[in-house]
């Protein structure tokens, strides 16, 4: 036990699929200090293991599939993964997040994590248990949807606790924004799918019976009864596990922070009555992504009849569900379920999917598609029919949906004619089910994101603002959220600062961040890593880590061609809204954004003209460009 | 028999009033409640957070007394019973 390093499996493996090889490796210690694990230890070996502009499907590119020593089932959240890369969709950092038994599962066979470079001759599958891969032809998987392929799976694989990671036909389609599913959940956003299917790998199954060393398991006991009891009666856990994400929707759409109409609008006075809707029809129980997640914020849904007919299944995600209601003027909740069903089990991400349909439909209004065949379909705002038609032609790219495919931004510069004022993304990435009007420092969230306009990182900014959660962070410098205007925009670059560096440490530590919600803060999050290391390690440090991680990544962007003039927001997202709510209220528009990022960029120490990191900054953070 | 409702964090800023007491037949439960709030208080509630046609809480609304959480229209409340409302946030 001496010279383990406590808290990891220890060994991290190497995939070549060219070869159709793997090779492990020992955890460099150094690494796992200053990157620690999760985005951290893949952004450093992104950006020292991967050239500058290479194509992310060429063979040579890198996927990376990483843990944290966090990710355990004993721990709050720990059934967590993440998949980095450079994004096919925006050519940006790219990372995406997905709650399963995949990642302690994957330690259990013996890995921190998995790079996965090159490209199989033919469709194949990874089969890892304890220590060893093996390849597997995977031809019979080959366009068959994501529960098709997990089943035909299940039946190849010895019994026992076993997690699958698979992609859908949108993968193998080379739809962009293809996403890679771990049973119903997804790690959705900016195309980690249409990675794997360009390299020929359908799935990827971990298995094994492995344990990983705890540095001070005694000490780590007694931690987590006193969290775990505390979360018993958190109102936060409470309400993620009786509402589950959706249940926000209508207080968000009350609050004008509800994108509605392609963001014409931020309310649509609609969501209260559609929660309702899913609450007495489609909603069957909560149900946990991983063994061990007593919040258990999933939720089974189902449509048990009609036209819209759909199984049970794990899914109606708040941020799924809003882009085929409110994005789409939608308000058919069946249609929404099972829209978003489809875009789960074709393996396409339900965001960029939602807001590219948004996109079309007002192409269409304007008159813009002339030169395009809509295969005769009625593209008016509000057609529940052709949301599942259209999520399958994206998934195909048959007809429109081909143009679809590629996300907003690619279609607008197909269409031309202006249509790039309703393509509403940053670097890339289509926007997400909260609005930056309504509480501004999400303004600097979504312009700053390392991986675009995301739904992960940069929606705390609104949960401090408008929902005034701290997470902790207060001790740290975060201001108070009560003493926070919401419709301010001076102060927020600042605090948006601090907010990136406390929230995305669930990534780098490798749990899931609603747990942050619910109050297992960055002191918690030190105290239970340092029994898991052996380590002792501050909330401070943990802070720095995760500073050093954000700025690496922004060096990656800075390197693939990124600049200051890609941290700026739509100019309709700035725009005080077009009907609703808040039509008439200055204050819910975005006055001078540009003053925002320099307050944002001076934080950082990030230089305020070209906004790269400064040399002090790197230096300060061990960091070198 | 009494019983408090007392509005947590952003709900109490929101309505103004943190502290509510409510007057309830001996015997009450949580669907009593109810129906003193719709009577006395939806008017303040916002539509996202107080459904008037079934008289009950819509959306991420968390009632909380002592360590209990009180989730179900039949359970019986108490004299000098507390009762925490925590509008949370939940979307992701
Ligand atoms: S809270 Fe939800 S997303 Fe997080 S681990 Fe539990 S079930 Fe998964």
């Amino acid at each position: 036990m001496g010279n383990a390093l406590m808290g990891y499996a220890g060994n991290y493996l190497s995939i070549n699929l060219s070869t159709l090889t793997g090779s492990s490796g020992s955890i460099d210690r150094d690494l796992a200090r200053n990157y620690i694990g999760g985005t951290g230890i893949a952004a450093r070996l992104l950006y020292d293991g991967q050239k500058a502009g290479l194509d992310p499907l060429s063979p040579e590119s890198m996927v990376i599939i990483a843990t944290g020593p966090l990710t355990l089932n004993s721990i709050p959240g720990g059934g967590s993964v993440e998949l980095c890369f450079k994004s096919p969709h925006t050519g940006a950092w790219s990372e995406a997040r997905a709650g399963s038994d995949f990642g302690p599962d994957l330690r259990r066979a013996g890995f921190d994590y998995l790079v996965i470079q090159g490209k199989a001759p033919r469709p194949v599958y990874a089969y890892i248990s304890d220590g060893r891969v093996e390849f597997r032809p995977a031809e019979h998987l080959a366009g068959k949807l994501v529960s098709e392929k997990m089943e035909l799976i299940r039946k190849e694989i010895p019994k026992g606790n076993s997690s699958i990671a698979c992609i859908g036909p949108a993968g193998e389609h080379g739809v962009t924004y293809a996403s890679v599913m771990f049973g119903d959940r997804a790690a959705g956003r900016t195309g980690a799918g249409t990675v794997l299917g360009s390299k020929n790998l359908l799935a990827i199954v971990v298995q094994g019976t492995g344990e990983v060393p705890i540095g001070r398991p005694e000490a780590l006991k007694g931690l987590l009864k006193g969290y775990f009891n505390e979360l018993r009666t958190n109102p936060v856990a409470i309400g993620f596990h009786d509402y589950g994400t959706i249940g926000d929707l209508g207080a968000n759409d009350e609050k004008g922070d509800w994108p509605t109409r392609n963001w014409q609008s931020n309310s649509w006075g609609k969501g209260a009555e559609l929660l309702d809707r899913f609450m007495k029809h489609n909603f069957i129980k909560p149900y946990p992504c991983y063994r061990g997640c007593t919040i258990s914020c999933g939720r089974k849904v189902r449509v048990s009849e009609g036209q819209y007919a759909t199984p049970e299944h794990g899914g109606a995600e708040y941020e799924s569900i809003s882009c085929f209601t409110a994005y789409v003027l939608n308000e058919n909740m069946d249609a929404a379920v099972h829209a978003t069903y489809l875009c789960n089990q074709y393996g396409i991400d339900s965001i960029s999917a939602g807001a590219s349909i948004a996109f079309l439909l007002e192409c269409a209004e304007a008159g813009l598609l002339q030169d395009f065949d809509t295969g005769g379909l009625d593209l008016s705002w509000g057609n529940a029919e052709i949301l599942p038609v259209l999520v399958r032609m994206i998934a195909n790219r048959e007809g429109i949906g081909a143009l679809l495919a590629d996300g907003v931004k690619k279609a607008a510069e197909r269409i031309g004619r202006g249509s790039e004022k309703f393509a509403i993304h940053v670097k890339g990435l289509e926007g997400p089910a909260h609005d930056p009007r309504s509480g501004k420092s999400l303004a600097v969230s979504y312009g700053t994101g390392n991986r675009g306009m995301c739904h992960i990182h940069p929606v705390e900014a609104m949960a401090w603002d408008a929902g005034k959660m701290d997470w902790g962070l207060c001790r740290y410098g975060l201001p108070d959220p009560y003493e926070v205007d919401r419709w301010a925009e001076s102060g927020k670059g600042a605090a948006v600062a601090l907010m990136q560096n406390g929230l995305n440490l669930p990534e780098i530590l490798g749990t899931c961040k609603f747990f942050m919600y619910a109050g297992v803060g960055v002191d918690k999050l030190a105290a239970m890593l340092s029994c898991v290391t052996d380590h002792d390690v501050s909330a401070e440090e943990l802070l720095e880590v995760s500073e050093r991680v954000i700025n690496l990544q922004r060096l990656f962007n800075v390197r693939e061609g990124f600049s200051k003039a890609d941290d700026m927001l739509p100019e309709r997202v700035c725009a005080v809204p077009a009907f609703g709510k808040y039509a008439h209220e200055p204050a819910c528009g975005i006055s001078d954004f540009p003053a925002m990022l320099q307050e944002y960029y001076e934080a950082r120490g990030w230089d305020p003209v070209t906004g790269i990191p400064s040399d002090a900054t790197l230096a300060r953070l061990g960091l070198k460009k | 028999m009494r019983v408090s409702l007392i509005a947590m964090g952003l709900l109490a800023k929101e309505l103004g009033t943190p502290e509510y007491q409510m007057d309830l037949p001996e015997g009450a439960c949580l669907a009593d409640l109810y129906d003193r709030i719709d009577a006395e208080m939806a008017d303040r509630l916002p539509l996202s957070l107080w459904n008037r046609g079934e008289k009950r809480f819509r959306g991420a609304v968390v009632l909380i007394s002592g360590s209990k959480v009180i989730r179900n229209a039949d359970e019986r409340l108490f004299d000098g019973q507390e009762i925490k409302v925590f509008k949370v946030v939940v979307g992701g």
